[in-house]
């Protein structure tokens, strides 16, 4: 049963939040930015941390010719360093209303996995930015640096109202066309598009964003347990369709719900994609600490 | 009842129609149930029928009910033993020769055949059609047995009575049985198609052959009126040929039937029929005969004879004192021996009895008589329970009895009386209020009054006939009415002696139909008889008073009668027109029947002969198949249950 829970409470607890502040996104890659961040770019820069040498150009900044090599070789050469890049964490969070849906709703527990993002993410002075998008792209919350952005974005999560149909392929489409900076780029949504979910992300992936994909799902979405006769309607359209279900209709529901999530599965590992379910039955903390640690064993 | 339970299978569907009604699920998106509705499409008739199956059970339940209630049977094939009856024309007409002998031989090859037919455990009964239908043997599985009755039975010289036969035989006809009719017949003498359509399981089994036959249909014998020894002879013979013949008529008489008194050949035109009366005269004593000499088909109604006993006189004794119209009428009247008195001598009154034929008591009063033939006239007999109520005088006659032997031809309603006794029989008397002194035995006994001639009520002549005795009451005297002055006087007469006395002149008795019985007037009372039948085979026969009534007249011939004291003799003939028409059938009719034969014997031989549908009860299996349901519908909504959970 849809439930979408008060929108003015807060996401996360403060004892969560602080756990949170210990543990940092971490690049599997360099990324491009206009700005440095603390994120280490293989574009040779000017952090602590050494990474090669080369020959000495006429132009380069004599500050990092490596003068004990000049003394011994009689060569010029130029110390090379892991430069430190800025990085921006990019946020899509479903809002149609199919994510209303479930006892715990799948809008609040996408929510919540967007707070401590973005909390983790200001926290390691990464530039966050939050889109939400239904039918079309909806409310945008500029990628912003620093602590004290993370209120607005609590505020800006807490206006986000959930409504409107799912038109997945052609938000992402639209997202990855804007010109939006490089960097992470988080999808989270139910992917309950009849049109599909494969084009948004390709144009993601085109669009050179690192991908990562929260699959949020309700447990009576992908096991439901009711049975008779039952008049089903589509939350979002308002259709409705009358189907007798028991027993083996059921095992052939979860059946084709299987096939679906391997099939997005499938798809996500050949193109580099994180891809995580998140069950709304699992508790939040239990799911986002599971997240992290396949995060930091994939990097 | 079985139709109220019907109703229970509306209501059953709208109970299913109201639990069966969606309820309001919201999901996500539809698209993965469209599939699956899509995959589901290709098994939607079963998944509906799965769907309803409890109701489709609960339906059958219903409908196994009332069939329950509704006591069902089948009808299904039983092979128990059939019976069959055998009905065999034994008529005359079945001794027509054929080719191949005489019908009769050739229906008892058909019979037998048609045994033989049969499987050993079918019963048999075979009833002999003739002039008295009778049971020869009852059903029986002994095929042997069977044919050995057939073989002994003969064809008759009577006329066959098939209606009767076939009616007894349809008595044994009960609904379920498989019981068959077969007719073996050569139809002659009788509606053979009114009679087959009686019954569907009547199947004639036609007899042919033989169709030539010329017959003498009448013969007759009288004396010439006034003339004693004058007498007529009347034969006539009708051809059933379709040719013209001649035959030789020959009718011999004399004791020993030996004298030819006409000779002639008589030309017949096809299918016709002439009658020939021949005067002659002289003594008619011992045996006449006619004879027909051709060499025809049907042998039977060739000859026939009549015999000519010597006349008998009847003994009249007449106590009068004096009737000059009865006695000149006793003078005149034929064959009497009368014997007059003017009074009764009660001594000797038991001897004239005895002795005398007829008693005429004029106007005298009798006394006490328990047997004897009486006439009495204007006078009443102590024994007869009549009552004398006085006197009427110039009286009408409002009612004559038409149907009394002793009014045959004559008409009595313009008769005028005088004065007449007012006589009432006692049972008339018994219901007027007025009557008094009645014993029981009066009124027991006044049931043999029969009036013939009335007058308000009063009864002017009556019979009476008790035991042995029988007597006419005159209630009045004739010289006070013109009764003696009428035309019917003599005949009045005449049938009174002939009711009192029946043994007549002799020419009555000389010839009777064959198969009709014939009356034995016995002198000797109860003393054994011997009859001597045509083929000289000797009777014996017990009477048990002083009459005998002869009925085995099964062939045509002499019959000679042995008294201990008296002999005497009769004749039996065929004499009857539909019998010598031996022609069994036109040729489509006879084929029609000879189709069914062969139609029913087909189809005997395809489904069986024995092979009859029963109805079986069946709603104890009906009810085993409610209870395998209901429980079939227990275990699938326990079954749906589990699952559910």
């Amino acid at each position: 049963m849809a439930i979408n829970r008060g929108k003015n409470e807060s996401f996360l607890d403060e004892a969560f939040l602080r756990k949170l502040e210990t543990i940092r996104i971490l690049a599997q890659k360099g990324i491009k930015g206009k700005t440095s961040g603390i994120h280490r770019s293989y574009k040779s820069g000017s952090s602590q941390e050494f990474m090669d040498y080369r020959r000495y150009h006429p132009g380069d900044d004599m500050r990092y010719v490596d003068w004990s090599v000049y003394g011994r070789t009689d060569q010029l050469f130029i110390k090379l360093f892991h430069a430190e890049k800025d990085l921006t964490l990019h946020i899509l969070v479903d809002t149609s209303k199919s994510m209303e849906f479930g006892y715990s709703s799948k809008a609040d527990y996408a929510k919540k996995i967007v707070a401590a993002l973005s909390y983790i993410g200001l926290a390691n002075q990464d530039q966050v930015g939050v889109t939400s998008f239904s039918e079309i792209i909806g409310q945008t919350k500029s990628p912003e640096r620093g602590k004290d952005v993370y209120l607005s974005v609590l505020n800006y999560l807490k206006s986000l109202n959930v409504e409107g149909k799912t038109n997945f392929n052609t938000c992402l489409e639209q997202f990855a066309n804007e010109g939006n900076k490089p960097g992470i780029v988080v999808v989270i949504s139910d992917l309950l598009d009849p049109l599909g979910y494969k084009d948004g992300l390709r144009a993601l992936i085109h669009s050179k964003f690192k991908l990562t994909l929260i699959h949020v799902l309700a447990q009576e979405e992908i096991g439901p347990t009711f049975k008779g006769n039952y008049a089903l309607q589509d939350i979002e359209t308002g259709i409705a369709r009358n189907f007798f279900t028991d027993k083996k209709i059921l095992q052939q529901y979860e059946k084709k719900m299987t096939d679906y999530l391997n099939d997005i599965s499938n798809f996500c590992r050949q193109r580099g994609i994180d891809y995580h379910l998140a069950n709304t039955e699992v508790p939040f903390e239990d799911f986002f600490l599971e997240y992290l640690k396949c995060e930091q064993r994939g990097r | 009842m079985g139709l109220f339970v019907l109703t229970l299978i509306p209501v059953l569907i709208l109970i299913h129609s109201l639990r069966h009604k969606p309820v309001q699920q919201q999901v996500t998106t539809l698209f993965i149930w469209e599939e699956i509705i899509q995959e589901q499409a290709g098994k939607v008739s079963v998944k509906s029928l799965l769907k309803n199956l409890s109701l489709l059970m609960q339906i059958i339940i219903v409908v196994l009910i009332a069939i329950v209630l509704s006591n069902p049977v089948i009808y299904r094939k039983n092979t128990l033993p059939a019976q069959h009856i055998i009905v065999m024309d034994t008529s005359a007409s079945m001794k027509t020769k054929t080719k191949t002998g005489s019908r009769f031989d050739n229906a008892i090859i058909e019979a037998i055949e048609l045994i033989s037919k049969n499987s050993a455990s079918d019963s048999l009964m075979i009833i002999d059609a003739g002039n008295k239908p009778s049971i020869n043997i009852q059903f029986t599985e002994n095929k042997t047995q069977l044919k050995t009755i057939l073989r002994q039975m003969k064809p008759k010289d009577i006329p066959g009575n098939m209606e009767k036969a076939v009616y007894l035989a349809l008595s044994f006809l009960s609904k379920q049985s498989n019981t068959k009719i077969y007719i073996v017949t050569d139809g002659a003498g009788y509606d053979l198609n009114s009679l087959v359509k009686l019954n569907n399981n009547i199947i004639p089994v036609m007899i042919s052959g033989g169709e030539n036959n010329i017959g003498i249909t009448q013969f007759e014998f009288r004396q010439r009126p006034g003339k004693k020894s004058e007498f007529e002879v009347l034969a006539e013979l009708k051809n059933y040929t379709p040719e013209p013949v001649i035959v030789n008529l020959l009718i011999k008489s004399g004791r020993s039937g030996s004298t030819e008194i006409i000779n002639r050949k008589i030309g017949l035109a096809d299918n016709q029929k002439k009658s020939y009366v021949f005067p002659f005269s002289g003594k008619v004593l011992g045996t006449m005969t006619a004879e027909i000499r051709t060499n025809d088909d049907f042998v039977v109604d060739n000859k026939v004879w009549a015999v000519l006993s010597p006349v008998k006189k009847k003994n009249v004794y007449l106590v009068s004192k004096g009737n000059y119209f009865l006695e000149k009428f006793l003078k005149v009247y034929p064959n009497i021996r009368l014997t007059s008195s003017k009074t009764i001598i009660e001594s000797s009154w038991p001897d004239i009895i005895l002795r005398n034929d007829i008693i005429i008591l004029d106007n005298v009063k009798p006394p006490p008589s328990l047997q004897g033939n009486f006439l009495f006239l204007n006078t009443i007999a102590p024994n007869i329970p009549i009552q004398n109520m006085g006197i009427l005088t110039h009286l009408p006659i409002t009612d004559w009895n038409k149907e009394s032997p002793i009014t045959r031809g004559i008409r009595l309603d313009q008769l005028m009386i005088g004065e007449a006794k007012k006589l009432l029989p006692v049972e008339t008397l018994a219901k007027k209020p007025s009557s008094q002194n009645l014993t029981p035995q009066n009124l027991s006994s006044a049931k043999g009054v029969i009036p013939v001639l009335e007058s308000n009520d009063y009864v002017l002549i009556s019979t009476f006939h008790n035991d042995g005795l029988k007597a006419v009451t005159f209630g009045f005297d004739l010289n006070q009415s013109d009764l003696p002055f009428r035309v019917a006087f003599p005949v009045l007469m005449n049938n009174i002696f002939h009711w009192l006395s029946p043994v007549t002149d002799g020419f009555s008795s000389t010839s009777i139909k064959s198969g009709q019985p014939h009356e034995i007037l016995l002198k000797d009372g109860a003393d054994p008889i011997s009859i001597r039948r045509p083929s000289n085979k000797w009777e014996k026969m017990i009477p048990s008073g002083l009459n005998l009534i002869y009925t085995n007249t099964d062939s045509v011939g002499l019959y000679k009668v042995k008294e201990s004291q008296n002999n005497h003799s009769f004749a039996v003939n065929l004499v009857d027109e539909n019998e010598s028409q031996i022609l069994p059938l036109n040729q489509m009719r006879l084929q029609s029947f000879n189709e069914q034969l062969s139609q029913t014997t087909s189809e005997s031989s395809v489904v069986g002969k024995n092979t009859k549908k029963y109805p079986t009860q069946v709603w104890a299996l009906v009810l085993i198949l409610v209870l395998a349901t209901g429980t079939l519908e227990t275990i699938f909504w326990l079954k749906k249950g589990l699952e559910d959970v």
